[in-house]
């Protein structure tokens, strides 16, 4: 099928659509499927990306026997934070936070020991600082220190147009609408096969019987030896820059 | 830079929504258990006596009142009562829409980030109030997140509350979901009825209420939904 090229100086749209399909450039949104590229379309661009390691310490089983069950520890846990970085952006971004190939979720695993004894980390996001929290729990094993890596991707909010570009295209970069589209900005585009992140749509995880299963878009399994359900994971697309 | 033959995510709809959750109490059964042990203690008997005592130098004998004690043994009973919860099993889910995709558009990834208070804390006779792992503000709430655990005696899992942010139909969604399974406190609870001079033991009512495993939650979530054109 043939690809047409639209840039129209007045409004500063650009467009590259299916041919024959005109409504593809007037009204995108009615008509993705015939939409390759639309000046209309919030791109989504990466404005940092952050690597780090983190020196988890060793956090010990309590010297406590249960109270009920002496032959069981009491359970112990606790919380610390790191600054990963301080991005400055003036706004709260979108992000994605990497655990060598797997894209974490909301308070997942990094490091279990026996039964129950685990760490968990989330990332924090304010208007200037990216901060990675551990939440850890030990019962009857204690957690050795881990250094463990990790890589952040934040995210471009929608970009307003401005300047006079309708279509502006160079050896090395092109602009289009005003500025909405800039290829010096960092866009995110799919890739099937070693992505660096993935942008998902479904769940991570499920409970059954009292237990716990996650399944990462990556395909990585932690289970926590409760769960007896089927859960296989949720919905992805694997990404790069 | 650009190739139209690669897919570009593009973000369709930036939203802000709230949801609450009340996670529920399960049913349960309690039930009591005694045993009784027998204490022998030596005690004293002391009674006033008019006691007579003679002087060996002038042969005069005096008789006066005087508390005299003698040892007797005698038994006592220590009535222990005992109190076991034992919490039903519960799978139990909740699904809430935060916002309809513009145009009706089957969106194919969403990006969350979100805020999470817990009003109500559930908890359970083992070890008390449930540990929320939930970060203070903002913070990436992608896919699944574990909201709650609670665990039997040495570590294994009882009790999990996760809370999973989807798109379905054009709808972005959030579902939180709770499973626990049956479990029973072993000797927990007991009172002591100590030194009963009769073998008959105490009635054993509960030694503490049954501590509700019910938790509140409140979100604010920031979502940005979008398509891969």
């Amino acid at each position: 099928m043939s690809k047409k090229l639209v840039a129209d100086g007045a409004t500063g749209a650009v467009a590259i659509y299916e041919g024959g399909f005109d409504a593809a450039f007037t009204n995108p949104l009615a008509n993705l499927n015939r939409v390759y590229f639309h000046s209309a379309l919030d791109y989504v661009g990466v404005t940092l990306i952050h690597s780090g390691t983190i020196a988890h310490p060793a956090r010990t089983a309590s010297g406590t026997n249960d109270k009920y069950i002496g032959s069981n520890r009491h359970p112990v846990n606790g919380t610390q934070e790191w600054t990963m970085v301080n991005h400055n952006l003036g706004y709260v971004p979108h992000g994605i936070l990497v655990v060598g190939n797997d894209m974490m979720p909301g308070l997942a695993p990094v490091q279990q020991a026996g039964s129950a004894s685990a760490r968990y980390v989330a990332l924090r996001l304010t208007t200037t600082q990216a901060i990675l929290r551990e939440h850890w729990y030990t019962f009857n094993d204690n957690l050795p220190a881990a250094n463990i890596t990790y890589k952040i991707y934040l995210f471009t909010p929608p970009i307003l147009p401005s300047g006079n570009k309708t279509l502006h295209i160079t050896a090395t970069t092109m602009q289009a609408s005003r500025g909405k589209l800039n290829t010096d900005l960092r866009y995110v585009r799919t890739k099937a096969t070693s992505p660096a992140f993935h942008l998902i749509s479904g769940a991570t995880a499920d409970v059954a019987a009292g237990g716990l299963r996650m399944v990462m878009p990556s395909g990585t399994v932690i289970n926590d030896g409760v769960y007896s359900g089927s859960f296989a994971g949720g919905g992805s697309r694997g990404c790069e820059i | 830079m650009l190739d139209t033959n690669t897919p570009m995510p593009h973000i369709l709809q930036v939203a802000t929504a709230s949801a609450s959750v009340t996670f529920p109490n399960t049913t349960h059964q309690v039930s009591h258990n005694h045993q009784t042990y027998p204490v022998t203690i030596q005690e004293e008997d002391c009674s006033l006596q008019n006691v007579c005592e003679r002087d060996w130098f002038t042969g005069q004998e005096t008789c006066t009142l005087k508390w005299v004690c003698t040892p007797v043994n005698r038994t006592y009973y220590d009535h222990v009562c005992g109190q076991s919860t034992t919490y039903n099993a519960l799978n139990w889910e909740q699904t809430n829409n935060l916002l309809t995709v513009v145009n009706g558009i089957q969106a194919d990834f969403v990006q969350v980030r979100v805020e999470a208070s817990r009003s109500v804390a559930g908890g359970d006779n083992n070890y008390g109030t449930f540990v929320a792992v939930l970060p203070p503000g903002q913070f990436l709430s992608q896919g699944s997140t574990l909201l709650e655990s609670a665990f039997i005696p040495g570590g294994a899992s009882w009790l999990r509350r996760i809370m999973s942010v989807y798109v379905e139909g054009g709808v972005v969604k959030v579902k939180f979901k709770h499973s626990n399974r049956g479990k029973s406190n072993h000797g927990a609870h007991f009172i002591n009825y100590p030194r009963s001079a009769s073998f008959l033991f105490p009635f054993c009512g509960d030694a503490v209420g049954v501590t509700n495993i019910s938790s509140k939650f409140d979100f604010t979530f920031y979502i940005s939904v979008g398509k891969f054109t």
